[in-house]
């Protein structure tokens, strides 16, 4: 490990699949409600599961040095290896969150779609509940999935049985901000309708959601000072530009900002709106990104001393 | 493909393998079987890494994270799935009830 192994697209793998799972779980559990504004959140959040997740397994694809061999992963499975667990659960979540979109797509549409697209299975609404019961557990796994990905690597950063909380709290917060914010900017004429209905509601989520965010990620910062880890090895992520970005990009921005103004009993305008929901996907990719990176470059830095050694 | 013999055929003259004798920089070395001196620790074999580095002292000194029982590493495995499915069940299942409570709420 001379090098940073794990770049740019797997952040954006991590992020997206976290950001699917997420959007799925937001779209089956508000997707019963038969309030107008809560149907169309609930639409295109299951179109953004599917699409998260394709677009995060392309970014794997694009990671591999021989990209046409992607398939072999699916040749074995293989318990004890979380990479092998992830492509598996990945591949049956994509499927799922497909098959669950369809029902979204309006009548008219659907019918254009050849050869399955008049099946009569899709305008049962109690199959497609079903569907998504039955993909939730499987969302909450693939988000579940990137922070045990993480941490079972021998990165003294990444070795933290809090990661995979962690990284399933803020896919849960980044989910359900992408789903909403697809619905406000798609559907301009019924905005304010989604600003004061589902948009409110969740304000109330991101009142619990966030604050148990905050306690996994000090969790996971404590535990590095609990005797068998050492305390040196989370310096570099909360010390220098390492650490700018973490207490100001992802507590700040991505925590403490939306918390504020989830908090604020305040007169809802567009600007606030949209800050919350950005806040919370920029914080969601920052805190990912500097995971990934700061938990290499010490790694990189340990042995580039070790190349140089007197 | 081919799998590296450690050149034999230069060994068994008593030379040492090609790369350690064209290596530039001076990072390879070759110690017969049995031959490498005490002080030098294996680094990287317990931690499953790609390369073995031989230290000259105790991986601390290097800032090196300290060999890791593996059973750290791969085992565990459980409760770190556990530690994210139990709390994020119990987020998901609040939720599930508030939004049936913004259900009633309505009708």
């Amino acid at each position: 490990m001379s090098e940073i192994a794990w770049g740019m697209p797997v952040v954006l793998d991590l992020f997206f699949a976290g950001l699917a799972a997420g959007a799925f779980c937001f779209a089956v559990l508000i997707g019963r409600s038969g309030q107008e504004s809560f149907q169309i959140c609930s639409r295109t959040s299951a179109f953004l599961a599917p699409c998260a997740v394709g677009f995060g397994l392309s970014m794997l694809i694009l990671d591999l040095r021989y990209k046409t061999r992607f398939w072999f992963t699916m040749t074995v499975f293989n318990s004890d290896s979380p990479m092998s667990l992830g492509v598996w659960l990945l591949t049956l979540f994509s499927f799922i969150a497909a098959f669950y979109a369809i029902f979204w797509i309006p009548a008219v549409v659907r019918e254009r779609i050849p050869v399955i697209g008049r099946w009569p299975l899709w305008s049962q609404q109690r199959v497609r509940d079903a569907l998504g019961w039955v993909g939730v557990p499987i969302a909450l796994m693939v988000s579940i999935y990137t922070g045990v990905l993480l941490s079972s690597a021998a990165m003294p950063l990444w070795r933290n049985t809090a990661l995979p909380l962690l990284f399933c709290f803020s896919s849960l917060a980044t989910g359900f901000a992408g789903g909403i914010l697809l619905a406000i900017l798609f559907s301009p004429g019924k905005r304010q309708e989604i600003i004061t209905g589902p948009f409110q509601w969740l304000q109330r989520i991101f009142r619990v959601l966030l604050p148990a965010y905050l306690i996994a990620l000090l969790v996971y910062m404590l535990l590095f000072f609990v005797p068998p880890m050492r305390q040196q090895d989370v310096m570099p992520l909360i010390t220098g530009w390492n650490g700018l970005i973490w207490w100001l990009g992802v507590v700040g921005i991505g925590i403490l900002l939306p918390l504020l103004l989830s908090v604020r009993r305040a007169r809802l305008n567009r600007s606030t709106v949209f800050t919350v929901l950005g806040a919370l996907l920029v914080g969601g990719l920052l805190l990912r990104m500097v995971l990934v990176y700061a938990g290499q470059e010490q790694v990189v830095a340990a042995v580039y001393r070790l190349a140089n050694m007197p | 493909m081919r799998k590296c013999s450690f050149c034999i055929q230069r060994i068994d003259y008593g030379k040492k393998p090609a790369c350690v004798a064209k290596c530039p920089s001076g990072a390879l070395t070759y110690y017969p079987p049995g031959k490498a001196p005490k002080a030098i620790a294996a680094y990287g074999k317990a931690e499953r890494l790609h390369m073995i580095y031989a230290l000259q002292g105790k991986p601390a000194e290097y800032q090196l994270p300290d060999p890791v029982p593996l059973n750290t590493v791969t085992g565990g495995q459980i409760w770190k799935w556990l530690g994210g499915l139990v709390p994020g069940a119990f987020v998901l299942a609040w939720i599930w009830k508030l939004a049936l409570n913004e259900e009633k709420a309505h009708e």
